[in-house]
């Protein structure tokens, strides 16, 4: 097996993108360390190579909490959709943060060491047995390792070489990393003297990022029941397995309905210049919710990353060959019925001419 | 249906954002202070002597 590699594609909104971010980072490491003196405990001083270990740390906290919060705002609302266009360079530097703290971690608790640093890191606390006192060093390990291994693999390169599905399922471990840097902060950090500051930090990045997923599978669950709901309430007019999508008002010009469809991926029916065609909800590109996009210069535009598809036979204009299933339409009045049976990827289905329908 | 990583999505974050709460409270609550009559310097008895 064989996988072309594909160079990034510079352009600039990704210049802009990691511009914005690299400012974020510089500028929150600077207000921290050259504010942060200003406010700690007079009878504890802390040395510059801890402030700067927090720094680091805090700043990593907070930038995986944004990345975590820019998938489900995405979904809930499309205005959030241009922060999700280059979430994996916020990946990539998010790990570069967390590598820098852990190497503070390192040269200041364990340079001194007499037996290797990085052995100590592992057994100057074994107390895997009790909650306050465990071993918190090695959730941040484990949350470094997964950082680490996202970002080795963030590449289109990993995409095409792991396929999507197995692609996906590696970067979801994104969600356990998250959880380990967590209870890394809560039986480490907030362990220490009162920081009531960060410790709200902390309870509200939680509660944000837990809170914002709920909401966001609760919303798609919704979606999903009312699709069921239409479908009985109308049974009368399915024919030899069709089913009902909605009426053809219900989608607004260039945009798309996507269908739960039983058994099936889901599938997104477009409306454009007084036509309508179904395609696959999920481009072939990185499983990106297709039909949330819109149609732009004739072709469907994926709202992740922007690969376009054809609406009649869901190809990629040329010179790209990214391809997705078709599907088969058919207006009764003015409701949509849709055949869910998917046609070969890149199979020309003739498009639904809605006439007076629309 | 929705395709398999967002079910496995959805079913990850139904138990993480309710556990994930929960185990950052409870750590915060097992959370040991200080005793507010503590001596402002640690007294620790000379060695050999027996503490009284």
């Amino acid at each position: 097996m064989s996988v072309k590699y594909a160079p990034v594609l510079w352009n600039r909104n990704k210049y802009l993108y990691d511009a914005v971010l690299l400012a974020g980072v510089i500028g929150y490491i600077y207000l921290y360390t050259s504010v942060g003196p200003f406010y700690q405990d007079v009878t504890r001083p802390i040395d510059g190579a801890v402030l700067r270990m927090r720094a680091f740390g805090s700043c990593a906290f907070l930038m995986l909490t944004i990345i975590l919060c820019i998938g489900p705002l995405a979904r809930l609302d499309r205005r959030f959709l241009p922060l999700l266009y280059n979430r994996r360079h916020f990946g990539v530097l998010t790990a570069a943060v967390a590598a820098v703290h852990a190497n503070y971690v390192l040269g200041w608790y364990f340079n001194f060491s007499p037996t290797d640093r990085y052995v100590a890191l592992l057994s100057s606390n074994t107390s895997y047995g009790q909650v306050l006192g465990f071993p918190f060093e090695t959730l941040g390990i484990a949350a470094l390792l997964i950082l680490f291994i996202l970002a080795a693999t963030s590449h289109d390169f990993w995409l095409s070489f792991l396929g999507a599905p197995l692609w996906k399922a590696l970067h979801m471990l994104i969600y356990p990393a998250y959880a380990f840097v967590v209870l890394h902060v809560a039986l480490g950090a907030l362990q220490g003297p009162d920081d009531p500051v960060f410790t709200s930090v902390v309870a509200a990045s939680v509660l944000l990022v837990g809170g914002l997923h709920f909401a966001a599978g609760r919303a798609e669950m919704a979606a999903d029941n009312y699709q069921a709901d239409a479908s009985s309430e109308v049974e009368a007019l399915e024919q030899g397995g069709w089913i009902v999508v909605c009426d053809v008002g219900e989608i607004e010009s260039n945009r798309a309905k996507v269908v739960s469809v039983p058994g099936h991926d889901r599938v997104a029916v477009w409306k454009y210049k007084g036509k309508l065609s179904a395609l696959s909800n999920a481009c072939a590109h990185q499983n990106g919710p297709l039909g949330e996009g819109r149609i732009i210069d004739g072709a469907i535009t994926c709202p992740w990353h922007g690969y376009q598809y054809q609406p009649e036979d869901g190809r990629s204009p040329a010179p790209f060959t990214e391809k997705i299933s078709t599907y088969r339409l058919m207006l009764v009045g003015t409701t949509i019925l849709l055949d869910p049976n998917p046609q070969a990827p890149g199979t020309y289905v003739e498009p639904v001419v809605i006439g007076e329908a629309s | 249906m929705k395709r398999a990583h967002r079910v496995a999505h959805a079913r990850i974050w139904t138990i993480l954002a309710f556990a994930l709460p929960l185990a950052l409270f409870a750590v915060l609550a097992l959370r040991q202070t200080v005793p507010l009559d503590r001596p402002p310097v640690l007294i620790s008895a000379p060695e050999g002597e027996a503490v009284q």
